[in-house]
């Protein structure tokens, strides 16, 4: 597959910004160079007035205002290396939130994605599919664990994690169902982990919490 | 319900005899373990899965984050006695689905057969030593904490916020985990060669503070 073949290249060049030169002429996104300059160099810190992009203004006229973001438009990754709608290259020690644990677009990843999308995206737990099972067997296999259950991000998982044990807690525990959790954790931002979270200020403006959580030291 | 290491918490680590502690406590209870790996597995810490290293082993464990190298996914894990679900009992209509799936098992796969946890112990070892290097030329480093690529440093005042839009400046990206402290959480497959880049950056970026 051509996409493949190219971050194939990409990985083997080393070469970062001649990698982006290139990819960039083979496959133009349409608003990239639209961005802002990036703003003047401040002359005592060194550091660079950032003025907002269109990117940034539409942000902000679309998107809820939920988030506290750093005022950079990224448009492009490969392995540790990303790049801004500039052109302006970063070294990537976030990993998209300890996501991009292969770096970002790994060729094995790019192509396992692409092939598959081309096979059978979707088609809901009514019927089997096998990519899951392949997974499952292999977690399982390199695991001290048994079974297993899919779903879409890591506040999924802890929800499911608390409805297993409180199922156990039912069945097995006579009716057992308060989950403690320390302060200064965090499972996620769901209702019911927003009350396993102990931290305060995560908490505060969602009163009254799911009951059944206690936050510990 | 228990992080190994508190992530967002600002990467706080349990100290040596904790977690045993915790399992004995929920052994002699009965109580149900569930380990959240959301952030500490899939070889960021250095071995697969956190739990290996503090030598307990939990009822229930949860994944998400680097499962899949970026395409949202999570995972419930649990032991044979605790899958106590029958059907209807829980669902989800894009869990599992093929396309996260095909990219979880590349993903899996390849962390196995490299040892990217390996790798990720090795240089994550090399990222401390040379912050520790950092923090014997700054004294207002107060602490750099850790395993793996799981990595943050602590300052005596709340300048994390500063360096982190100086690192970004210079062309590095990191974390503001609390407002004094940063937090790396690089790919697992980085070598030596972009901890000193970093490295370089970061002792820019400190030289200007003062």
């Amino acid at each position: 597959m051509v996409v493949a073949q190219q971050y194939r290249q990409l990985v083997k060049d080393r070469e970062c910004e001649r990698g982006f030169a290139s990819i960039k002429k083979t496959f133009p996104l349409s608003f990239e160079g639209e961005g802002d300059k990036g703003g003047e160099v401040d002359k005592q810190s060194h550091n660079r007035v950032r003025k907002m992009s269109n990117w940034q203004e539409l942000e902000h006229k679309y998107f809820m205002n939920a988030v506290e973001r750093i005022p950079v438009t990224l448009v492009r990754g490969q392995g540790a290396r990303v790049w801004d709608e500039d052109g302006r290259e970063y070294l990537d020690f976030v990993g998209g939130w300890a996501v991009n644990s292969l770096g970002h677009c790994h060729p094995v990843v790019a192509e396992a994605v692409a092939e598959q999308a081309h096979t059978l995206i979707q088609a809901s737990n009514q019927f089997y599919t096998i990519p899951q099972v392949r997974l499952a067997e292999l977690l399982v296999q390199n695991s001290r664990l048994d079974k297993v259950f899919f779903c879409n991000s890591g506040a999924e998982a802890n929800e499911g994690a608390v409805k297993l044990a409180r199922r156990y807690g039912k069945l097995r525990l006579n009716g057992a169902y308060e989950v403690i959790t320390t302060i200064n954790s965090f499972h996620g931002r769901t209702l019911a982990m927003v009350a396993a979270t102990g931290q305060p200020k995560f908490q505060q403006p969602y009163a009254p919490l799911p009951a059944g959580f206690i936050n510990v030291e | 319900m228990l992080e190994l290491i508190q992530g967002e918490g600002g990467v706080n680590l349990p100290d040596d005899n904790y977690l045993a502690a915790v399992r004995a406590w929920c052994d002699q209870m009965g109580i149900l373990l569930i380990l959240d790996e959301i952030q500490t597995g899939l070889g960021r810490t250095g071995t697969l899965f956190a739990y290996e290293q503090y030598g307990i082993e939990p009822d229930i464990m949860t994944l998400a984050k680097g499962l899949a190298s970026g395409i949202p996914i999570g995972a419930i894990l649990a032991k044979e006695r605790v899958s106590v679900f029958t059907p209807g009992e829980h669902g989800s209509t894009f869990g599992g689905n093929p396309l996260a799936c095909a990219a979880g098992y590349a993903t899996l796969k390849f962390i196995i057969d490299n040892d990217i946890a390996g790798n990720a112990k090795k240089v994550g070892q090399y990222l401390v030593t040379r912050l520790e290097g950092l923090r014997q030329k700054f004294p207002f480093i107060t602490d750099v904490r850790g395993r793996g690529l799981l990595v943050a440093m602590e300052f005596s005042t709340d300048i994390a916020q500063s360096v982190v839009m100086a690192c970004l400046d210079r062309g590095l990206l990191v974390n503001r985990v609390k407002p004094n402290a940063v937090r790396f959480m690089p790919p697992l497959i980085i070598s030596n060669d972009e901890v000193d880049e970093a490295i370089g950056i970061l002792d820019r970026v400190l030289s200007s503070i003062d």
